[in-house]
């Protein structure tokens, strides 16, 4: 299969993917725009496909997020999908809570929680991407989720 | 906490916006344009291989034109000591020859 055609079909499954991670890293939607685009325009002009495509390109899009986010004021953009016309208004409410309160967290617990729960990432492949020891990312995994469940309860009491 | 995350996996992404993927799109034509030139260009990618293996063929013959080869020499394969004590050995054998055919006649 060709180069392109095989960047195109992973862009097609991980647009999302990418597009939520990206939003979690800078919660500016110009930013996460811009760097979805880099990402793919450094992918695009590299000769060969890295071995692990995913860590490498979700690696791409958390530098030029980070880095465009630099130079940009913070806004409260919402991490998920919250306008689908399916969606009940409990499901709203509920995803509107949680988009908040993944703010909360620290940015690694976030980072970690979001790659590993939401687009099902495994610890090695996190761990891979952060440049980091797989035993940080699983303590930054079982904390942040750990807070996340208690400012939940807390919400609900 | 599995709970949590049996939640989270569910999470509704929000889709890339739509001048995102026209963007990206973009890109991809680009891509694909650029690789259909190089690909077509005046002269094409197999000659330039073939003129490669041309010279480097052409390079292998010069050089075994240009290098010499040297003489072939039984002597000059052994180090020089070994070939003096070979002589050494050689001189005392025959001077102990000589004396015992003098022996030989003196008797």
């Amino acid at each position: 299969m060709k180069r392109i055609e095989k960047i195109r079909i992973f862009y097609q499954e991980n647009k999302k993917a990418l597009y939520t991670y990206a939003l979690s890293l800078t919660r500016n939607r110009e930013s996460a725009e811009d760097a979805m685009h880099t990402a793919f325009c450094k992918l695009l002009n590299r000769p060969m496909l890295p071995i692990s495509l995913r860590p490498y390109v979700f690696r791409c899009v958390r530098n030029a997020a980070i880095d465009d986010w630099r130079g940009r004021e913070a806004s409260k953009e919402a991490l998920f999908d919250l306008e689908a016309p399916s969606m009940l208004p409990e499901d709203r409410a509920l995803w509107n809570q949680i988009g908040e309160l993944l703010f909360e967290l620290s940015g690694d617990e976030r980072e970690t929680i979001i790659l590993k729960a939401l687009h099902e990432f495994t610890f090695q492949e996190i761990a891979t991407l952060r440049r980091t020891p797989i035993r940080t990312v699983i303590s930054w995994y079982r904390r942040g989720l750990e807070k996340l469940k208690n400012m939940i309860g807390e919400e609900v009491k | 906490m599995k709970d949590l995350e049996k939640i989270l996996k569910k999470a509704p992404c929000r889709d890339v916006p739509d001048r995102v993927g026209r963007k990206v799109e973009m890109e991809f034509q680009q891509a694909e344009e650029k690789r259909r030139v190089f690909f077509s260009r005046p002269i094409p990618l197999w000659a330039h291989i073939g003129i490669c293996f041309l010279c480097l063929y052409a390079g292998f013959a010069f050089h075994s034109l240009m290098v010499e080869k040297p003489g072939y020499s039984p002597l000059a394969d052994k180090p020089e000591e070994t070939q003096l004590s070979g002589l050494a050995v050689s001189s005392e054998s025959y001077k102990l020859f000589f004396d015992e055919m003098n022996n030989r006649s003196g008797r």
